[in-house]
């Protein structure tokens, strides 16, 4: 049985295999990264023109009072960056698979259908995991907020919105092990045979799994803290140079995106992955 | 016996200057919080080789390789170092909030105190997370291992309860005696160097050069200083541990 810190050492050193896999994430991310950052800056226009004809009564009258061009282009941008993002957890969805099976390479780029596939039944997986969370954290949002109701239903509200968030997490934890569920049995109900995972997550005991979960935070956010600096100083440094303050948010933009997240990202599924092979491998040891 | 530990420990921290300048460097950029868990890192890898090594028994300073296990390994040194330390820390809190709480006399009596139980409890939170690092070490880098205070309170006893107390209260000593002789050192020497333009004529440039030259000699000592009594630790309590 592999300790908890020997699965977070495995999945940190497991992107710089091939770093070029890692660098073609990357640069998925970044034309989607890209999409967003000039949708936004096109965007801005239109947000100034909002705000000056503000108070605005309908949504009719704001929405004509924008220049019709820029709305298709914004969809589309909305369209590109979701295809970009499905056919990222694609690949992702391939880097858990590698984890489970314990192979050192990195997953290929091929079968471009199939990850897309995968990436959108991860997408699925995700969402129907929070529909009840959000719910459950809207209703004891309203709950507290609302200043018509009385000063009790204000405390239910609270303690709707604590039990919310303790539920948020538990599900979030459970969506992890269905993921790699999904991932092994590589079909979609996998991921809501929720006897099955319980049992998977038992088996490698409750302590075990949210203690690798907790150490590859820990440790991920360290690398990021420490990594924001350094693009931080660099960014700053070349705008300076340039003497341009967009400059600074575009190459910091550009250095996180291209190499911290797609290596992030790499090694949480990595770890999702050796997670899963650890709690299947305890259940044959006890055959 | 202890003063064996300490010459050795003296000596195997000056072994390769190389290795010093680049703690220190690391040292310099620990604002960035990740070179920290290098250092530690690193300062585990000493305890490591002296579990398993022995007094003036010839073990090389160990390497800059495998930075992720290297940096990891730091982390959970630092957790080691930092639960340890929340007991006293709690405890020196519950006294302050009782005692604010009951006010007068009875206030700075009872802080009082707690003061001293929280000092007191200090030493004993840094004995038992350096034995437990240690111990840590000695059983596969097993993070649970660094928390069996039962095991650990067993080898401390073998070891001698005096003897390691003894041991970690002249290492503080030590560390410190160092520390000021090379503060006077460069106070004087940069204080020479200040007189000396001084007499020459240059009475603005005395005062310029005695502070500016003080303020980067100290600092440049001090990352030096700063890893070579950090290995000097690391190597008293893996050699300590062995004793048991």
């Amino acid at each position: 049985m592999a300790s908890i810190t020997d699965v977070v050492k495995e999945g940190l050193k497991y992107p710089f295999n091939d770093g070029k896999k890692v660098l073609t994430l990357g640069i998925i991310f970044l034309v989607s990264s890209l999409v967003s950052l000039a949708m936004e800056y096109f965007v801005f226009d239109n947000m100034r023109i909002l705000a000056n004809m503000a108070p605005v009564d309908t949504v009719q009258a704001a929405v004509s009072a924008l220049p019709p061009s820029n709305m298709a282009l914004i969809v589309l941008s909305w369209i590109v960056t979701f295809i970009l993002m499905v056919f990222a957890s694609g690949y992702i969805y391939d880097v858990i698979k590698y984890g489970i099976e314990g192979k050192s390479e990195l997953p290929e780029f091929s079968d471009i259908k199939g990850l897309l596939v995968k990436g959108l039944r991860a997408f699925v997986v995700g969402l129907a995991y929070s529909i009840l969370p959000m719910i459950l954290f809207f209703l004891g949002l309203m709950l507290t907020v609302n200043e018509s109701v009385g000063a009790s239903v204000n405390a239910i509200g609270g303690i709707v919105l604590l039990i919310a968030i303790i539920f948020a997490i538990f599900v979030s934890l459970v969506n992890v092990m269905a993921l790699c569920n999904m991932v092994d049995k590589d079909e979609l109900s996998a991921a809501f045979r929720f006897k099955e995972i319980l049992g998977l997550i038992k088996n490698l005991g409750w302590g075990r799994f949210i203690g690798i979960l907790l150490f590859t935070v820990i440790v991920i956010m360290i690398i990021s803290v420490f990594f924001g600096f350094i693009f931080g100083a660099i960014a700053g440094i070349i705008s300076v140079i340039v003497g341009s303050a967009f400059v600074m948010a575009l190459v910091n933009m550009i250095l996180n995106s291209l190499l911290i997240n797609p290596y992030v990202s790499i090694v949480i599924s990595r770890v999702y992955g050796s997670i899963y092979k650890e709690a299947t491998k305890t259940e044959l040891e006890t055959i | 016996m202890i003063l064996d530990i300490y010459k050795d420990s003296l000596e195997y921290s000056a072994k390769d200057l190389k290795t010093l300048l680049i703690l220190g460097v690391t040292y310099f950029l620990s604002f960035l919080l990740l070179p920290i868990f290098l250092i530690y890192g690193y300062s585990y890898r000493v305890t490591k080789i002296s579990v398993e090594g022995m007094i003036n028994g010839n073990d090389p300073l160990p390497e800059f390789d495998n930075i992720i296990d290297m940096f990891v390994d730091g982390i959970k040194v630092v957790l080691v170092y930092l639960i340890y330390v929340l007991v006293p820390f709690i405890i020196f809190f519950l006294f302050a909030v009782i005692s604010s709480s009951i006010g007068g006399y009875g206030e700075s009596a009872l802080m009082a105190i707690g003061a001293v139980i929280t000092v007191v409890l200090i030493l004993f939170a840094y004995v038992m997370s350096m034995f437990g690092v240690a111990h840590m070490a000695n059983n596969g880098d097993s993070l649970s291992k660094a928390f069996n205070y039962k095991e650990i309170i067993e080898i401390i006893k073998s070891v001698g309860v005096t003897r390691s107390l003894g041991a970690y209260i002249g290492l503080v000593i030590i560390c410190s005696a160092i520390y000021a002789v090379v503060f006077f050192l460069i106070l004087f020497v940069f204080g020479f160097f200040g007189i000396f333009t001084g007499t020459l004529g240059f009475a603005m440039a005395a005062g310029g050069i005695f502070v500016a030259g003080f303020f980067i000699a100290y600092f440049v000592m001090l990352f030096i200083v700063g890893p070579y009594t950090m290995i000097m630790q690391s190597r008293v309590s893996g050699l300590l541990y062995n004793l048991h």
